[in-house]
Formats: C-alpha cells, structure tokens, sequence
C-alpha cells in the first residue's frame, strides 16, 4: 500500500500531470493500487475490476482540468468518491454483481505465479475477512473498504460519503470492534472443528 | 467493551481503538503478529487488499498519457530534454541535495557509464534471450516463483509506458471498454472472429471487447513503426452462478507481440489444439494457451474447475 501523499507532494503531483502528460504516471502510480483494492474488494470478477478502476481513471483524467482544490487532500477524496459512483452505477446498471462478495473467490488470483500453499492460505483467509466485512452496514462496509483497502484518512473518507469525520470515526470504531469480534469467534470454532 | 454511537462521538476508548487501526496500517505486515490481538486483525485486513495485474497496470498508465496527450493537442513537444521523474520520494530527496548540483556527480555518472555500457551491452542479450525463451509461450508468461520478481521486469510486460512512439492515440471513447455483439465486434478486428460452439452447461455469451495492444499481451518492442496487436476478447457468463467466468481471446501475432498473462511455471502442462502444441495452466484460474491462424488464443476460466480435456474441447470448437 503507497504511503499518503503531504498536501504539498498532492498539490505537486496534479499540478505537474495537468501540465505535462509524460507526469501523468506518477499521479496515477501512486493511487493505481488503492484504486484497485478499494474496487476490487467490491466487485466479483477481475475483469469487471479492471474495467471500472479504468474507467475511473479515465474520467479523473479527462476532468483533471476541472478539478478545483477544496481543503487539503481533496484530490484523494474527489478520486476516491468518482470510483466510488462509477461502482454504484455499475451495480445499477447490471445489478448482477451485487455488493456482497462471493464465498470462495474475493481476491482474485490476480498473482497465480505465487505458489499454491501461498495461495491457498492468503486468500482463505482474505476471503473470510472480506465475508465478514459484508455483515456490516452498507455504510460500514463503505467505510472499511476505503480506509483499509483505499488507503484513505479519515477527513478523506468523511468526504466521500459525505458525513462529518467525527462520524466516521464511530462507524470505524464500531465496524472494527464488530469485525474483530466475528473472525475471533470464526476462528474459535473453526478450531473447536478442527479438533 | 464500549462503543461509539451512531452520532459520532468518540471516546477516549475509540480514540485507542482508531490509534491501534492506525498502527496497524501504518504496518500491515506480519511482524505486527506479536502485537495486540486488534492490531494484528487490522493488519491481517490490511493485507488482504486486491492487487492490480502488472500488465494491466502499464497498459493503462500507457492510456491515461495518451488521453493527457489528446486533451493537450497531441503528444508534448519539447525544446529541451525531458527530465524524467519516478514517484520516489526518497530519490527526489537525493535528486534535491547539494550531490544533486555537484559537478562532482556528473563526472561520476559519466564515468561509470563509460565502464559498465560495454560490459552490460555484451552481456544483455544473451541473457534476455534466455529468459525470454523460458517464460513466453503463446500468450502466456510462465514464471518461476523463485525468480518471478527479477525475471519479468515491467517494461517486459507492459512495454515502455511512458514512451510516446509506443503509446496509440485513442480518443476517451476508446478508452473504456464497450461490450460488443458477434457482428460488430468482427468488424472491428482484421481477422475471422471464431467463437465456441461447445461450453460447458448454462454459460451464455456476454459481449466481446475489442482492444489493441493485447489484453494479456503488450509490448514496447518496435511499436513506434509497427502496429499494434488487435485483440478480441468473447466473454461469457453463468446464468445462475455469478462465480463462473469464462473469456475466449485472440490477439494478433505481430512483430510487436510479446508478454502475456503471467502464470506459474509450475502450473503448466503441455497440450495440444487441433494437433498444435498448447499451454494449460491449472489452478483457481484455469488457461489454456496456444496460437492458430496468425493469433494467440487464451481461453481463461475461473470460478469452476475445468480440466485440460474440457478445455481442449472448447478450444476445437471455436468457429
């Protein structure tokens, strides 16, 4: 995960990508794989994956001109909230891939050059998290998904979803606690099975 | 345990709670595991964050410079040398030293390419052929886990992303993929369209999406005077169990083919199509590999274990 970006690196960044495309990568590298990993543990198929997080990027950069500074750390929240509606409308449009994410297959092997027993046991363990994270609220789920997997602060989500930060902060909280919660007692008895 | 409540107050226990998630993010890695139990789980979520496919990474990099280059007119033009910049905060630190500004340092780097250019020009292509020859087989990258990080290099895969004679102009329509049916889609390619005629039960056809330059399969080799690769990818769908995903795909064998869906080396097994030598892979996400008529074909499945037999079989039904 890219570590976040200080306003002024942010502000750098968009500024030079505005002026000069051959700076575009830089921009895009740095929230490429929080942009996927916030998608990706919302939808089901790799390929729909791509599709949407290039979708996202697409508009972000045809708009880039656009965009207008709204408090620091606003381009991640302005990112962060196109991908978040380009997915909403995907789930609109086709509602076949709802937001619930299926048992057996949640990070999708996008690496199959790791070795089998590597695999078996991340994404086991992966695919129970990310079963978990759909016992939640819609909110909630929103909320880890763009601070865990989107890499994103708490004021950044808070502006996505349009709430007030302290609020998120509690829905985190509690989130958290709640998830912790299950996958201890998951555990507990898949171990009273194993024994 | 206490909790906050829905309006949003937190206490100083969420602030502890909210201060151990920070933590764990700041260090979602497996030495956290002697930590709290809280942390620990935070971290383990962390981790399991989707990773994008490295091919796909660069082929979109490669088409977000295009888009900037079509807002502004075409590809920038420049009188001065471009002073190419990675995302390295750490190097930029280095790059903005007093070292940075020193005459001292241009005299070193001179120096040193002086000596090693020769040394690494006689010793590069011998060794690029070899790895090379392992790893690329009709479409696919077949790596060993062991020396998969040193032996496929981005630019391998996903060519130069940021070198303009590579990257084909397209308009911000051609950049989202749309989905096609049979007819349309053929006339976008410049080769006879064949799609399956067996599959297994209750797959149905879901649209077919043009692109070039591969899907699996880009390239930075020669793709300022030659043209890109065209792809057609025919995807299809269970109608009951959204899990089941199957895609035929065939790309064009040009002279800037190259790279491919990276797969385990270990994984693969050989086979044949219509009596022509084949690559299958086995696993969570099933391949099988193999080029005909000027193109590579994959066929990828996922969501349901289908054995090299099945696969084979949808493979000779192609028409």
């Amino acid at each position: 995960m890219p570590h976040q970006l200080t306003p002024e690196q942010e502000q750098h960044l968009v500024a030079q990508a505005r002026s000069d495309p051959q700076c575009v990568p830089d921009l895009y590298q740095h929230y490429v794989s929080s942009v996927y990993g916030y998608i990706g543990a919302r939808i089901h198929h790799p390929h729909d994956v791509e599709d949407l997080v290039s979708e996202t990027f697409v508009k972000v950069f045809e708009h880039l001109d656009t965009f207008r500074w709204q408090g620091t750390q606003s381009f991640s929240a302005w990112l962060f909230r196109i991908a978040h509606n380009t997915v909403q409308d995907f789930q609109r449009r086709g509602a076949r891939h709802p937001g619930a994410v299926p048992l057996d297959e949640v990070v999708l092997l996008h690496h199959p050059a790791r070795c089998p027993d590597e695999i078996v046991m991340q994404d086991e363990e992966a695919t129970r998290l990310h079963m978990l994270i759909t016992t939640l609220s819609p909110r909630r789920q929103e909320i880890v998904r763009l601070k865990f997997f989107g890499n994103l602060r708490n004021h950044e989500i808070a502006m996505v979803l349009g709430l007030d930060e302290r609020t998120v902060a509690a829905h985190l909280c509690r989130a958290l606690s709640d998830l912790h919660q299950k996958y201890t007692n998951a555990m507990e008895d898949g171990y009273e099975h194993a024994q | 345990m206490s909790m906050p409540n829905e309006q949003g107050n937190v206490d100083d226990f969420d602030q502890a709670v909210l201060d151990d998630i920070e933590q764990a993010l700041a260090t979602p890695r497996s030495d956290v595991r002697d930590a709290d139990a809280f942390v620990d789980f935070c971290a383990t979520l962390a981790r399991s964050t989707p990773k994008p496919d490295p091919v796909f990474q660069q082929r979109l990099e490669s088409q977000l410079v295009a888009l900037r280059e079509h807002h502004q007119g075409g590809p920038v033009m420049r009188t001065t040398p471009v002073k190419r910049k990675r995302l390295t905060w750490r190097g930029m630190h280095w790059a903005s030293g007093s070292f940075a500004h020193s005459a001292w340092r241009a005299l070193a780097v001179c120096s040193l390419a002086l000596v090693c250019t020769p040394v690494l020009l006689a010793a590069a292509p011998a060794a690029r052929a070899e790895v090379r020859q392992v790893l690329e087989r009709f479409g696919l990258v077949l790596v060993d886990p062991t020396t998969a990080p040193a032996a496929v290099p981005a630019a391998e895969l996903g060519g130069s992303a940021t070198d303009a004679g590579a990257t084909p102009r397209m308009t911000p329509q051609e950049l989202v993929p749309q989905k096609l049916d049979r007819a349309a889609a053929q006339q976008q390619v410049p080769f006879p369209l064949r799609l399956p005629t067996w599959l297994p039960d209750g797959m149905q056809f879901d649209g077919v999406i043009v692109g070039t330059g591969g899907f699996g399969c880009s390239t930075g080799q020669n793709c300022a005077t030659a043209r890109p690769p065209v792809s057609a990818r025919a995807q299809y769908r269970h109608t009951t169990n959204n899990d089941v995903y199957l895609s035929v795909e065939a790309t064009e064998i040009t002279a800037t083919s190259g790279g491919g869906y990276e797969a385990s080396a270990a994984a693969a097994q050989d086979a044949t199509v219509h009596g022509l030598p084949a690559v299958y892979v086995q696993g969570d996400r099933s391949m099988l590999s193999w080029q005909e008529h000027k193109l590579t074909y994959v066929i990828t499945v996922q969501g349901v274990p289908l054995s090299q037999e099945e696969l084979v079989r949808i493979a000779e039904s192609l028409r």
